[in-house]
């Protein structure tokens, strides 16, 4: 079965120490979540799928 | 030899090497691959009913498939047979006859590392039973499924309720599928389904391993097709072997810990509490770790009811966050929680506490 997670937003969160991205902001069925750059989570393997899928923009952190 | 001969003749054992065989064929502990089975815990929801999207997490484990939203409902209920006090209930919305691709169902994916005893995908697989307790408003011939990762690898069952509004226990075994790929990872092992409706591709004849992604068998029940028709499920278990053994019944702290593997909900609830030991890296920002009480299958995701049900304890004052958020220092057993307020706060690395309050939760997913 797929997943049809509702995602209307994403963006990179930097690690205030290093600068480097550590996690995704995104707006997952209408939940705020903190999503890790992890394959194994299902939130980023579907982030990275719609991204692929051309129907999702990460955006750069702040 | 089966499991539930293992299980009768271990007192007549006389060898340590007998003792040993039925250990290793699983017929002492550990026999059920399924988590939740006995529809116990439900973190999420705390019992409340839901109508579930395509993917929803219900019951702890517990995932539906659907669709076409709004044709059934869930939630957990005190409806049970005799040794158990809950189960998952399924409410039928509508009246609706399942058409070209609909496929509605319940599944549970067990974790590959659990399904290793299976042997699946081997010229070694293993025996498969499966056994639950069910009761229905309908009677007839139901289906569910079971399916590896890849979803080109299935197999339909059937089990037949005979009287409606009675709980009856089923018990269903076949031989391990010996082909295909079946993960022994972190990923999805097995994937058990019990069908409410399909139709089209979702449509095999049971009894045989078949490629594809398939739920029921042609014919066997839709309950979605009756207004109000009821389904309860409980004591689902998935064992090695060619015959059901009864329900392994866990401890409520193990099977809360097996589930939290998975999903951990901390519920702030009445009793306000601290979560996480905090120091300012500057004047508006505090770190400090957020530990999970078992060790969670991947990095889990974070997420956190309202900021107004948090608040920064600090140097004698309570400080209003503008933001928080679940940082860049993650693990299987913790999560960084980072802290943002609005006024300057010296001196750096000063402590501070997080507190929870009221209503609000921390969420913490891994779910497969």
């Amino acid at each position: 079965m797929e997943d049809n997670m509702n995602i209307t937003t994403a963006q990179y969160v930097a690690d205030i120490a290093s600068g480097n991205n550590s996690s995704i902001k995104a707006t997952i069925d209408g939940q705020e979540m903190f999503v890790p750059l992890d394959p194994a989570n299902r939130h980023y393997a579907e982030i990275l799928k719609q991204v692929e899928a051309g129907t999702l923009t990460i955006a750069d952190a702040e | 030899m089966t499991k539930a001969r293992d299980l009768a003749d271990l007192g007549n054992k006389t060898s340590l090497d007998e003792i040993n065989d039925a250990y290793d064929a699983g017929a002492l502990s550990n026999r059920n691959l399924i988590i939740n089975g006995s529809m116990a815990i439900d973190q999420r929801n705390g019992g409340s009913s839901i109508t579930p999207g395509n993917g929803t997490l219900t019951l702890d484990r517990w995932k539906a498939g659907l669709a076409q939203t709004s044709k059934f409902s869930l939630d957990q209920d005190s409806e049970s047979p005799a040794g158990f006090t809950t189960s998952m209930k399924v409410t039928s919305l509508t009246a609706y006859t399942p058409s070209s691709n609909d496929h509605f169902f319940i599944e549970q994916e067990v974790e590959g590392y659990n399904a290793i005893p299976l042997a699946l995908g081997s010229s070694d697989a293993k025996d498969i039973s499966i056994s639950f307790w069910v009761r229905s408003s309908l009677t007839g011939t139901f289906a569910g499924s079971v399916i590896n990762s890849a979803r080109n690898r299935s197999r339909v069952f059937e089990y037949t309720i005979n009287t409606a509004n009675t709980w009856e226990y089923k018990t269903v075994s076949f031989a391990g599928d010996t082909t295909g790929t079946w993960l022994t990872t972190n990923g999805k092992g097995i994937t058990l389904r019990f069908s409410f409706g399909a139709a089209g591709t979702w449509l095999q004849n049971a009894g045989a391993w078949s490629t594809g992604n398939v739920t029921a068998s042609s014919g066997s029940v839709n309950l979605v097709a009756t207004n109000n028709a009821t389904l309860y499920i409980t004591g689902v278990q998935l064992e090695v072997g060619d015959t059901a053994t009864p329900f392994e019944h866990r401890s409520y702290g193990d099977e809360l810990a097996k589930c939290q593997r998975y999903y951990y909900r901390d519920n702030i609830g009445s009793n306000d509490h601290a979560l996480s030991t905090q120091s300012n890296w500057n004047t508006t920002h505090f770190f400090g770790p957020y530990y999970m009480p078992v060790t969670m299958r991947a990095n889990p995701t974070g997420s956190y009811s309202a900021l107004s049900n948090f608040t920064l304890y600090q140097n004698s004052q309570t400080r209003t966050l503008t933001s928080l958020s679940f940082g860049a220092s993650t693990s299987l057993n913790s999560r960084e929680l980072t802290s943002h307020v609005s006024s300057s706060i010296t001196p750096q690395g000063g402590a501070g506490w997080l507190r929870g309050q009221g209503t609000g939760w921390i969420a913490l997913d891994a779910e497969l």
